[in-house]
């Protein structure tokens, strides 16, 4: 099997909220779906991983399924690699500019781990995690 | 942002049991990031993995609890073929994957769907942009 692309979708309320937010912390647009105003589509990191976000009422259609409230129950963590731990500390810096709630301030873990965790508008959990794999523990 | 990878974190009752039902359908484990609490599944070497975690060391992400019967993300995995889409997807009702909607056909896009042993809920499609329509 050879996987050429991912999508990650996420239900969200307001498409406009959404796009302000992931525009200010720096997520690439993705430019095939710009102008659309019913999706917001971004391109992550080297690789090109695709998020969309689509109002509840169209990922409900995808889904045939309820929509979790996040403020409740959570079935998806999503964690981005970052290669340094400078960029972590940036990016909590946007996300706090943004307005978005930092539930997990960056911090070092295990001797070889930093990380933080921000949620978005909806309530999607994110973090950003750099590994140092030169500490990271041998077997 | 320099991320080079994204890592989708899906909490799991039994990790052998998901080992099992992945394997069959043709995907590969990260076996250096995979241990008895965590399976990494690998979607995409070097870029895109799914971390499938154990309830238990799920639960130490977050002080949320687990979400049951409900939907908060859809992961879609594009492959080569059509005839890929219907094989995984057959794979997976198969082995213990369950049907929540009827495969798509869009001309230039063709996918199905299944809910993993889980319940996370995962789409295969296969594009043709040449037969995507013209503005």
């Amino acid at each position: 099997m050879s996987i050429s692309q991912v999508w990650l979708n996420l239900p969200v309320k307001d498409i406009k909220r959404s796009k302000q937010f992931f525009d200010q912390i720096g997520f690439k647009s993705n430019p095939r779906h710009e102008a659309d105003e019913h999706l917001a589509s971004y391109l992550i990191g080297e690789s090109n991983f695709v998020v969309m976000l689509f109002p509840d009422s169209t990922f409900k259609g995808f889904v045939q399924s309820e929509i979790a409230d996040t403020s409740k129950g959570a079935e998806v963590l999503i964690n981005l690699d970052a290669q340094s731990k400078e960029e972590v500390d940036e990016m909590a810096e946007k996300v706090r500019m943004a307005g978005g709630k930092i539930y997990a301030e960056p911090s070092e873990s295990e001797g070889w781990m930093y990380a933080f965790g921000f949620e978005d508008p909806d309530g999607h959990r994110w973090s950003m995690l750099h590994m140092d794999m030169s500490k990271f523990p041998k077997q | 942002m320099k991320a080079k990878s994204i890592y989708i974190n899906l909490p799991v009752k039994d990790l052998t049991r998901t080992r099992v039902f992945w394997t069959k359908l043709g995907f590969l484990f990260n076996e250096q990031f995979s241990d008895d609490k965590a399976l990494c599944l690998v979607l995409n070497e070097g870029s895109m993995y799914s971390m499938l975690i154990t309830h238990e060391f799920f639960k130490t992400f977050t002080d949320r609890p687990i979400a049951n019967g409900t939907t908060q993300v859809l992961i879609a995995v594009e492959v080569e073929s059509r005839d890929k889409v219907d094989e995984i997807t057959r794979l997976a009702l198969e082995n213990g994957g369950t049907r929540y909607k009827e495969a798509a056909d869009h001309g230039w896009m063709y996918y199905d769907s299944f809910a993993d042993p889980d319940g996370h809920q995962w789409e295969i499609l296969f594009t043709d942009e040449s037969l995507l329509p013209k503005p």
